[in-house]
């Protein structure tokens, strides 16, 4: 499965790579910010999008909202530690899948995985 | 002490996912929206921290404060305008304590922002502590109502006239529907970020 995370902290995408599953069934491709994301979507067409929520500009449900007028088919997945109810409420309503509570660790993002298979 | 790039980066990251906590928690406790800014990461002496909070230094502040201590060591405080603590003390427990006289009143403010600060402070702690995979005690804590360079300096008194320099991360707190406004900030001596860098350090490493 492609899966792009979009995360303004290289540390939250390094550590969120580092506990992906070691199995080659999946690819992961990296953005920090909107155009670098939105040009990432155009190019490798993820199955799966993990956004991050506090970020400069645009949250992550801001951004997710962009890639979906803009017409891109993904299963989005916010990653957060902001898991106040109105924003898990708010991502739920732009149609994001899950929300998965940062920090991240292999047993969180393996339930991940299984879960947006 | 200058941050490289990725320093930076990893204490922006930590610093967002133990404020966010927060500001979940003190959702929760408001049944209100919490919005939260990025939060911002800096080196500064430590006579300088008001300053770089962006606090007019005169302005009365009510300020929780908890030390924590393991392999890293710092304060973390949550400090609101004084008016805010009280609205936010209201907010929380005003219909139990109509009737009471002022100086009841009084103490029942300084308990509840204790108990609020604690819930705040220890979940954001916390998510930092698991993040990192070590242990952070907690102190139980502390009150204090005054304007900031003067709750800073109580703080410090351990270390007066010695030149500190401290990490500081904070972010501004705001709830959506009442004038409540706060920031959280972590106070870390250099020595004790370095510790930190080792372990994220190794942790990669590791994985």
């Amino acid at each position: 499965m492609k899966i792009l995370i979009v995360d303004d902290s290289m540390t939250s995408r390094m550590l969120f790579k580092a506990y992906m599953p070691k199995d080659g069934q999946h690819e992961l491709f990296e953005a920090s910010a909107l155009p670098d994301a939105l040009e990432m979507m155009r190019e490798v067409r993820p199955e799966l999008v993990v956004l991050d929520y506090n970020m400069p500009e645009y949250n992550g449900v801001e951004m997710a909202r962009v890639m979906l007028d803009a017409g891109f088919k993904a299963k989005f997945v916010l990653l957060t530690a902001n898991t106040q109810r109105t924003v898990v409420d708010s991502a739920l309503a732009a149609g994001f899948i899950l929300v998965v509570e940062k920090p991240v660790n292999a047993a969180k993002v393996a339930a991940l995985l299984t879960q947006v298979a | 002490m200058e941050l490289d790039e990725l320093e930076r980066d990893v204490l922006r990251e930590l610093a967002n996912v133990g404020l966010s906590r927060a500001a979940t928690q003190l959702s929760e406790l408001l049944n209100d929206h919490i919005e939260m800014t990025v939060p911002l990461v800096q080196v500064v002496p430590y006579d300088q921290v008001t300053q770089a909070l962006q606090l007019d230094p005169l302005a009365s502040v009510a300020a929780v404060w908890q030390s924590f201590s393991g392999q890293s060591e710092g304060t973390s405080i949550l400090m609101f305008p004084s008016e805010d603590s009280k609205k936010l003390v209201h907010a929380l427990v005003g219909p139990s304590v109509q009737g009471a006289g002022e100086d009841d009143l009084r103490g029942i403010e300084h308990e509840a922002m204790m108990e609020i600060g604690n819930i705040i402070i220890t979940s954001g702690m916390a998510v930092i502590a698991d993040m990192l995979g070590q242990e952070v005690r907690m102190s139980l804590p502390g009150y204090m109502e005054g304007n900031l360079p003067d709750i800073l300096a109580q703080r410090n008194r351990d270390n007066a006239g010695r030149e500190m320099q401290v990490i500081i991360m904070f972010t501004h707190l705001k709830a959506a529907q009442r004038e409540i406004e706060g920031r959280m900030v972590m106070l870390m001596s250099v020595d004790s970020v370095q510790v930190l860098f080792e372990r994220l350090h190794k942790l990669l490493k590791g994985l």
